[in-house]
């Protein structure tokens, strides 16, 4: 007896287990997306985003508050992405799917371009250095622009660990 | 002997609860292989694993993390039910030897589970951050890229090529910019002839917007524009994102990778 009631209620555990499991991250799920899209930016309109003093980006560590870089965009991008720096030096983009930051530069002098490209993004963004660094962030050089450097996937120069464009 | 049976009776009918779970979980479906070959849209994901990809790794990982978290709860109860039988046992040595089993066995299969884990992670931490393969790029100079209109995530479903490859052509022809004009690919009369992602060559795919009309190929930099309005708008089509890609995909389905020139750097 006691073997069939031992069975059963791990049996029951297991089940009970299945169904909270499942009915737990679906709730959580719908509980994310409802609160105030902190990680769901690519679920609003851009209208809708243009509205907001700020953005908040979720990191592993914090949430760090940027400017809203929607506020006045030089171009939208695809899946909800917005360009908001575009010049003979860089260009610098925001696609909230990964909440993060895609910074190509324009300029064959790519060292130089690339650190007034870091001191742009830091003042756009309206952030210090170790909040950047908390950011994903993408600095990428076009093949037409420097042969040398194109392909990588470098990181702000000032993080720790980055890989960085010398 | 008796007791013997018991734990392998208990331990059959687990395993049977759990390959259970597990097969209902496995009930997807193969999304054609317009995407990935390894790609497959669930029909039902693993209880609490399912912000994980959809494809066949994430799902073999999730199961692989489910079985623990499985283990280790089943551990936990089991130990507790020993606990009380040993308790209840009012000193009747018969029951406190099955209840010591009990809680015996329980924490060896908890030290089982945990120790598969261990020698796992020693091997090589990758078989246990489900890392194995993620790159399929090797040295390649070129990289793929997480972020914007190049990611791989954007490209997957895009084509049915490698997207880790696509991704890193795009991040080094375009650097992930939408609306990149090239700098290099210039007509005599100074206008671009390479736009977008993946730096389409627009002689080839608006031959009449050009001088001299290369029916039969392209025309590169011996060019000039002919027709501005034309050339206007394959410049906007070809700045479209998706238009991009999906021309980006012919290119490769007709040329392979050596479509593009900077594939001589990647070497994919």
């Amino acid at each position: 007896m006691i073997t069939i009631a031992i069975t059963l209620v791990i049996a029951a555990c297991i089940v009970s287990l299945f169904v909270y499991f499942k009915n737990k991250t679906q709730q959580s799920d719908i509980t994310e997306i409802a609160k105030e899209n902190k990680s769901n930016y690519e679920l609003l309109p851009i209208e809708e985003l243009a509205k907001k003093t700020s953005l908040d980006i979720q990191t592993s560590k914090e949430v760090v508050s940027i400017n809203n870089v929607y506020k006045n965009p030089i171009e939208k991008l695809s899946r909800n992405g917005v360009a908001f720096a575009d010049n003979d030096d860089y260009y610098m983009a925001f696609y909230p799917q990964d909440n993060g930051f895609l910074i190509s530069i324009n300029n064959s002098d790519v060292v130089s371009a690339e650190r007034k490209a870091e001191d742009s993004f830091l003042k756009q963004l309206e952030i210090a250095k170790d909040q950047a660094c908390q950011l994903k962030v993408s600095i990428t050089v076009p093949y037409n622009v420097s042969k040398k450097y194109s392909g990588g996937v470098y990181g702000l120069s000032f993080c720790s660990g980055a890989n960085i464009i010398k | 002997m008796k007791n013997k049976v018991l734990g392998l009776r208990i331990l059959i009918f687990l395993a049977v609860i759990f390959i259970t779970g597990v097969l209902f979980s496995f009930s997807f479906s193969v999304q054609a292989a317009s995407s990935s070959p390894y790609n497959y849209t669930q029909l039902e994901k693993i209880p609490g694993f399912e912000s994980a990809g959809s494809d066949l790794k994430s799902f073999v990982g999730s199961i692989y993390k489910f079985g623990i978290w499985t283990v280790g709860i089943a551990a936990v109860l089991m130990i507790t039910i020993g606990g009380f039988m040993y308790l209840t046992s009012a000193g009747n040595t018969s029951k406190m030897d099955v209840a010591k089993r009990v809680v015996m066995d329980a924490i060896v299969g908890l030290i089982v589970a945990l120790a598969a884990y261990l020698i796992l992670y020693v091997i090589n931490p990758d078989l246990v951050s489900n890392n194995i393969g993620t790159s399929q790029l090797g040295t390649s100079q070129c990289k793929s890229i997480t972020t914007g209109a190049c990611s791989v995530d954007n490209l997957k479903s895009a084509c049915s090529w490698d997207a880790e490859k696509a991704s890193a052509i795009c991040n080094a022809e375009s650097g992930g910019v939408e609306n990149m004009a090239s700098k290099v690919d210039k007509c005599t009369d100074g206008n671009s002839f390479s736009y977008g992602l993946f730096q389409i060559n627009l002689t080839c795919q608006c031959k009449n917007a050009f001088t001299p009309v290369n029916q039969s190929g392209c025309v590169n930099k011996a060019c000039s524009v002919s027709n501005q309005s034309l050339y206007n708008s394959c410049v906007s089509t070809y700045t479209n994102a998706s238009a991009n890609i999906s021309k980006a995909c012919e290119v490769y389905k007709s040329q392979g990778w050596n479509g593009w020139g900077v594939n001589s750097k990647c070497g994919f």
